[in-house]
């Protein structure tokens, strides 16, 4: 890291002794004064009850404190930073130099990631004695203590990444639409501070104690906790690929479709192991009353089409073909450029129908892992039957979606491809209004293949209607919105190679 | 040097760059040429690496570059128009920046920052801070940045907008040096007064396409029809009318223009024709204050093969 270029740029910028001094001694001035207040306020009155300990108050008081701080050096500071570093390029014209570096996508945006952020590292580290002789005083254990420092970095690094990858994705947007999300990485931080003080609320309690509950992954026993990290870091992973990825195509070196496959195999393993066996465990099996069980594992199923859903809709918008990409494609030419541009739109083809694919194998998994964790309560669970209508469902659904898209993008929107995306949303949206008014059977809710889920499990008393009337629904859409794409499709090579004559 | 076959970029409908064949020796600085809309940013960023052709062909160096313009950045340096720099950092920290970026050997590192501030004349600011400095001033620190990594080809996009006629001045004087060192440089301008200096070759585009590209003598030679000759008279208008209706009488003399006391022409005589003339005419007419011959201008080379279009 010393020897990365961009990270040295950054501290250099960054990290002036002036600057390092002046907040330093700032931030040394504040922890004494609000110590000094906590220990006033702390003191023993009349009020306090039998056994007061001023010093486990004054301690708990303290590492609250300054832990809130360093919650927002690390998580509402540092990924808005690094966010608006990438941004900055493009503002003050030297995103060229970015792209013409010899450094690698790797080295320039882990420089900016520990760079442009090390002013707020070096301030969270300074407070961070304090904290813990604070934590120490309150009595709080050590490994609660470790794991509240684990559990910071490990989301500040992962909001980081969120962050950078956002920024990188819009940094060289042509449109005015994705060059005004120039503030958006701030947001992410504001977003991020929200999230990781649930997250301590909900893991921490009653004077930062560790809660030591239990999940299932895979059907093992695992701590939440343990799980929780284990998703954050998947985020951060995540996203700090993409944000490699954007980096890469802003440098125009070419890009491997592999990984979007990757990303979806990871996502699948995280949601099975998850939702494995419908969660619920053994111990408690005897409790769970059999239409709760019946509910749950709907509930898990469609809760993990959805985030599919959510996933796949993103790669849709994300590949979908645009003029430009059409332009090559019905140009024959047979230079290296021509022929690299026709492989990318091949894979941008290829990877939606494989990506789908990965999450149906999931499905079947998931499906397969209720058996394997519930022996003896098959009758509750999902016919194959029914599991084979929501596949199709589903499929006819992404298929129209990606069609929908497509046949959006092949127009002139200002937003250019994102119009299609935004418009699909909608769509459902007002569709899952209408559900709300006319019921789940009816046609606007039958449209919507999760809505379809949901009534296929809990075995309703019309299955055989729902199924039909559902799926026909489902591929009449699909059919209309394939229909236009193709209409489209044909109008623009139409106008394209009346344009090249 | 540079080859470019069928160079072309669309973007949407719009055709910025057609079917383009460059060809650029070593050591040439070329003046591309063209008003605004050309295509001449379009072309050059494309031959920077920072744009991937719509179709066609870009050969650097004798390097292939096809479909992975990343290779271009380790031995081409681009100057763009509008530029930005690193303003809180010092002109030696910036370079130092670049040169680590630019993966230069680190021990050779700081003698070559100081060779490039040699070359760039910014040796006093090497400890100011880049924010600080003129227009003039950053745009050296942007060649010295550039020269840093040995480029072999240097693409110059406007390098003169919005510098004062000094720094204007300097500016040509740098990239004069840096020819003579036998750098091969692409200067893209619509003010053709710059380049008229130091150009040897030119490169005109119009509406995304190359109407004419070659060596300046070359270009001059096919356009010459004869010799472009100008005499200036002291001001006396009998004098000047008559010695223009002794030139209309001769059947060599063509495209005669008077103007200011001063005639232009073109002469289709052989050169000792033009002496002839010359004796005659001076002997003749006491009045005459000079008698030359005017060499084509880049600025008359693009006036000649344009048609003076815009996009």
């Amino acid at each position: 890291m010393f020897n990365n270029a961009e990270f040295l740029r950054n501290v250099r910028v960054q990290l002036t002794p002036r600057r390092l001094m002046f907040t330093s001694g700032l931030t040394l001035g504040l922890i004494i004064i609000s110590e000094l207040l906590i220990w006033t306020a702390t003191a023993k009155t009349e009020y306090s009850p039998v056994g007061y300990d001023r010093w486990a108050e004054f301690g708990i008081a303290s590492f609250n404190l300054l832990f809130f701080a360093q919650i927002i050096l690390l998580t509402a500071m540092a990924p808005s930073v690094v966010g608006g570093s990438i941004v900055q390029e493009r503002l003050r014209n030297t995103l060229v130099f970015q792209q013409m570096t010899l450094l690698s996508s790797h080295e320039v945006l882990l420089g900016k990631m520990f760079g442009s952020t090390i002013i707020y590292y070096v301030l969270a580290a300074l407070i961070m004695p304090f904290a813990i002789l604070g934590g120490l005083v309150a009595r709080i254990p050590i490994d609660s203590l470790v794991g509240i420092y684990l559990v910071l970095l490990v989301g500040a690094l992962s909001w980081q990444a969120v962050s950078l990858f956002i920024s990188s994705s819009i940094v060289n947007a042509q449109e005015a639409a994705g060059r005004n999300l120039a503030g958006l990485s701030y947001s992410i931080g504001g977003l991020a501070v929200f999230f990781m003080m649930i997250f301590f609320n909900i893991f921490w309690r009653h004077n930062w104690e560790m809660q030591q509950g239990n999940t299932y992954f895979f059907g093992q026993p695992i701590l939440a906790l343990t799980f929780a990290v284990m998703v954050v870091s998947f985020i951060g992973v995540w996203a700090y690929i993409g944000a490699v990825r954007a980096f890469k195509d802003l440098q125009l070196i070419r890009l491997s479709p592999r990984t979007v496959w990757y990303f979806f195999i990871a996502l699948e393993v995280i949601l099975v192991g998850w939702f494995w066996g419908g969660t619920i465990s053994s111990e408690g099996y005897a409790d769970v009353s059999q239409e709760y069980f019946k509910r749950n594992i709907g509930a898990l199923f469609v809760a993990y089409l959805f985030i599919n859903w959510i996933f796949l809709a993103a790669l849709a918008g994300i590949s979908v073909i645009s003029r430009n990409q059409l332009r090559e494609w019905w140009s024959g030419s047979l230079d290296a450029i021509s022929l690299l541009k026709r492989s990318e739109i091949k894979n941008s083809i290829i990877n939606f129908p494989i990506s789908i694919a990965i999450v149906l194998a999931g499905s079947i998994a998931l499906w397969g892992s209720m058996y394997v964790g519930l022996p003896g309560r098959e009758n509750l669970l999902l016919p194959f039957s029914s599991l084979i209508a929501m596949m199709i469902a589903f499929i006819v659904t992404m298929l129209s979606m990606a069609s929908f898209i497509q046949f959006c993008a092949m127009y002139r929107f200002r937003v250019a491809n994102r119009a299609g995306l935004v418009l699909w949303i909608m769509l459902m949206v007002i569709a899952a209004i209408a559900t709300g008014v006319l019921g789940p059977e009816s046609v606007p809710g039958l449209f919507n293949p999760m809505v379809f889920s949901v009534l296929l499990i809990e075995k309703s008393e019309k299955a055989l209607s729902t199924i039909s009337v559902g799926l026909l629904v489902e591929i009449i859409f699909a059919l209309l919105s394939i229909g236009m794409m193709y209409w489209k499709w044909r109008r623009t090579r139409d106008e394209m190679l009346k344009d090249k004559d | 040097m540079i080859a470019t076959f069928g160079l072309t970029k669309y973007y949407e409908t719009i055709s910025a760059v057609k079917n383009v064949d460059l060809f650029i020796g070593h050591s040439e600085i070329c003046g591309l040429i063209g008003p605004n809309g050309a295509g001449k940013t379009t072309l050059l960023k494309m031959l920077a690496g920072l744009l991937l052709p719509t179709s066609g062909r870009i050969e650097i160096a004798g390097e292939e570059v096809g479909a992975e313009p990343k290779k271009l950045h380790s031995f081409v340096g681009y100057l763009p128009d509008n530029f930005g720099l690193y303003d809180e950092l010092t002109v030696w920290q910036f370079l130092d920046y670049f040169a680590n970026a630019q993966k230069v050997e680190h021990l050779s590192i700081p003698s070559r920052i100081e060779k490039v501030l040699d070359l760039t004349r910014l040796v006093s600011k090497r400890n100011a801070l880049v924010g600080t400095l003129s227009r003039g001033m950053r745009q050296r620190v942007l060649v010295a940045k550039t020269l840093l990594s040995h480029p072999k080809v240097l693409l110059f996009d406007e390098p003169a907008s919005g510098l004062d006629p000094l720094a204007r001045r300097e500016l040509c004087e740098l990239i004069k040096m840096l020819g003579s060192m036998g750098q091969t440089i692409i200067v893209s301008s619509h003010i053709l007064s710059e380049l008229a200096d130091f150009c040897t070759s030119v490169a005109i585009m119009e509406q995304g396409r190359l109407v004419r590209s070659g060596r300046i003598n070359d270009i001059v030679e096919t356009l010459a029809t004869g010799i472009n000759v100008i005499i200036e008279i002291i001001e006396d208008l009998a004098e000047f009318d008559r010695l223009a209706a002794r030139l209309r009488e001769l059947p060599v003399v063509q495209k005669l223009t008077l103007s200011n006391y001063k005639l232009s022409f073109t002469f289709l005589g052989t050169r000792s024709d033009l002496a002839q003339l010359h004796r005659d005419v001076v002997l003749s007419h006491p009045g005459i204050v000079s008698f030359y011959e005017k060499q084509l201008t880049v600025e008359d080379v693009f006036m000649a093969v344009s048609s003076h279009q815009t996009s």
